[in-house]
């Protein structure tokens, strides 16, 4: 995700482009290169007060729950946006927040400020918070976050995404160079000093950054006051592509474009209706997926049409030229009738005595025939045989029964009745012999 | 409005998305069908591919066999002529009356034979049913060993088909 991340202080402004992967960033310009626009504001004047309400789950219900407990606080008829993070459950039924509120002309001077448009800022918030993200990869403990830079000291006082003490100051312009340093060390003395004693806060981390890292004198006072070596956050941590000495100046846009929408200070209607276009966006580059999908399949079907069509309209040009040529060469009824021919020519050789002749020519071997008779019709052919064969022996007599046997088996294609008269007198063989067979 | 214009993002790319899909699915439907359309006429082809085979060994089987198209006038007399010569060269008769079945005409003649030997048989009805027009096909046949020697009858159907159209 690309973001345009801008601090914007009183006299100054500060931002930079950076592609946001998850906690890491990396540096594209210190121009404006996308149309993201990440913004946190100077506001001293930030309203900082707890309140306990009911336990609601409805992000409107809960905000309205809370401007109202904290009116009190609020300027009559101007509107706020609030952040708000839970503290503790005092009850069952009242549920403690830590509240911060700034008024909603600031979002609306700032984005002006800045050019944009509600829908051209992804995320609003004040600067102190832009400190929270670094704070969170020094230490997972309390941390003690003091920035400054040329108009301004900040201080966070936050355990991982969670404020727990921010002040802002206003460096006043009489303030000289030479005097900056006893400058840094009173708001830090005074900010420390409060947070450990007032509000009880366990420090265990404390981090120098901006202007201040780079003065050595206020570095060591800081460690002798609190017994704490300073950090000063490296560069390679938070960003990609940028020096040290950058990130120190740029820190607060930095900070500002690691932030997450719990920081997010932008009116909630606004926010609401950022919500709807983000999801409606997704759904439409889903759909545009699925379109993009669709379009591919359904251009693919349409070439497969098109070469369809140009395959049928071949075949069915080859197919008539074929049926044209063919009816040309033989029309249909001369086809019909040399079909009749050679089917009555076929018949004629399936029924014609001399290729029944052929067929039982191994009965025509050893019967002595005296008669045969074969009748044909279209569908059967019945072929009767009369013979009488005379022997010298009756072992001769035998031997052609079995014989007759034997061939008469070989001639399974016919329906075989047989009637013989065997004299063995007078060793002689009448023989009558049925075969029938049905045609094709 | 940001918000209206994603809606109005958000709507176009249902009714891009509706429109394509249905593009889609009618030219996968009409794709189906033309696919059906190419395979049926792929086996039209292939019918026809074959057809062309049986026309072709048709052709050669019929000039070599040189069969002659007839018109029933000329099928009539063809019929005819040949069971006239039957009749006289082997004092046949006419066993069935000229008849005309569809394309057809035809004749049944029954007659005796008598073969100096197998040989001779042979050779007479070989040459009986190698003639083509008309057609000679031996529906009754029988044999008999006489004292005087082998005496055959025959009943054939003289057979001849005819066209119209020449």
């Amino acid at each position: 995700m690309k973001i345009y991340s801008v601090s914007l202080g009183s006299r100054i402004r500060k931002g930079l482009t950076v592609k946001r992967q998850k906690d890491w960033l990396r540096y594209v310009s210190f121009d404006r290169k996308s149309n993201n626009l990440y913004l946190s504001a100077f506001y001293p004047e930030i309203i900082y007060t707890t309140a306990s309400v009911p336990p609601v789950e409805d992000v409107e219900t809960l905000e309205f729950l809370i401007k109202t407990r904290i009116s009190g606080l609020l300027e009559e008829g101007k509107e706020y946006s609030i952040l708000y993070f839970k503290k503790e459950e005092i009850s069952e039924t009242e549920v403690l927040y830590e509240v911060y509120a700034v008024p909603e002309e600031l979002y609306y001077s700032s984005i002006s400020d800045t050019n944009s448009t509600p829908e051209n800022t992804g995320l609003f918030t004040v600067d102190v918070f832009a400190l929270i993200p670094v704070s969170e990869k020094v230490s997972s403990d309390v941390v003690f976050h003091f920035y400054t830079d040329e108009e301004k000291i900040l201080v966070t006082v936050s355990k991982e995404k969670t404020p727990l003490y921010t002040r802002a100051v206003q460096i006043p312009e009489s303030i000289g160079e030479e005097n900056l340093t006893n400058f840094y060390y009173e708001n830090f003395n005074l900010t420390y000093m409060f947070a450990y004693q007032n509000k009880r806060l366990d420090i265990s981390s404390i981090v120098i950054s901006g202007k201040a890292s780079g003065d050595g004198e206020f570095l060591s006072l800081v460690e002798n006051l609190s017994g704490l070596k300073p950090v000063i956050p490296e560069a390679k941590d938070y960003i990609g592509g940028l020096s040290q000495e950058d990130f120190m100046e740029f820190l607060l846009p930095v900070g500002t474009a690691l932030l997450d929408e719990n920081f997010d200070l932008t009116p909630l209607r606004y926010r609401k209706s950022r919500a709807v276009s983000k999801i409606s966006r997704r759904f439409a580059a889903i759909l545009g997926i699925i379109t993009a999908a669709a379009l591919f399949g359904t251009w693919s079907a349409y070439s497969k049409m098109k070469e369809l069509e140009n395959k049928i309209q071949h075949l069915t040009t080859r197919i008539s030229a074929k049926e044209k040529r063919l009816l040309s060469d033989i029309p249909p009824d001369r086809a019909r009738y040399y079909t009749s021919v050679l089917e009555l020519k076929k018949q004629t050789y399936d029924i014609s005595p001399l290729t029944v002749f052929k067929k039982i020519y191994p009965l025509m071997e050893i019967i002595e025939e005296n008669q045969i008779k074969i009748y044909s019709d279209r569908k059967s052919q019945r072929i009767e045989i009369t013979g009488e064969n005379r022997f010298d022996s009756l072992s001769r007599m035998v031997a052609f029964q079995e014989e007759l046997n034997n061939r008469l088996k070989q001639l399974s294609q016919f329906k075989i009745t047989r009637k013989m008269n065997i004299d063995e007198n007078n060793y002689t063989v009448k023989t009558y012999l049925v075969l029938e067979r049905k045609l094709n | 409005m940001s918000l209206t214009r994603d809606y109005l993002l958000y709507i176009l790319a249902v009714l891009t998305a509706i429109a394509v899909i249905t593009a889609y699915t009618t030219i996968n439907h009409i794709n189906k069908n033309l696919n059906n359309n190419l395979i049926t006429l792929e086996r039209k082809e292939k019918k026809l591919k074959l057809l062309e085979l049986q026309y072709r060994n048709l052709k050669e089987t019929v000039e070599k066999l040189g069969i002659k198209v007839l018109t029933s006038k000329e099928a009539i007399e063809s019929v005819l002529s040949a069971a006239d010569r039957l009749v006289k060269m082997y004092d046949g008769r006419i066993i069935r009356p000229l008849e005309k079945e569809d394309n057809l005409y035809s004749i049944t003649v029954g007659f005796d034979y008598y073969p100096d030997s197998a040989e001779d048989l042979y050779r007479f009805i070989s040459r009986l049913e190698s003639s083509v027009s008309p057609i000679f096909t031996v529906e009754r046949f029988e044999l008999l060993q006489e004292e005087y020697g082998t005496v055959t009858h025959l009943e054939v159907k003289i057979s001849q088909p005819f066209t119209e159209g020449k």
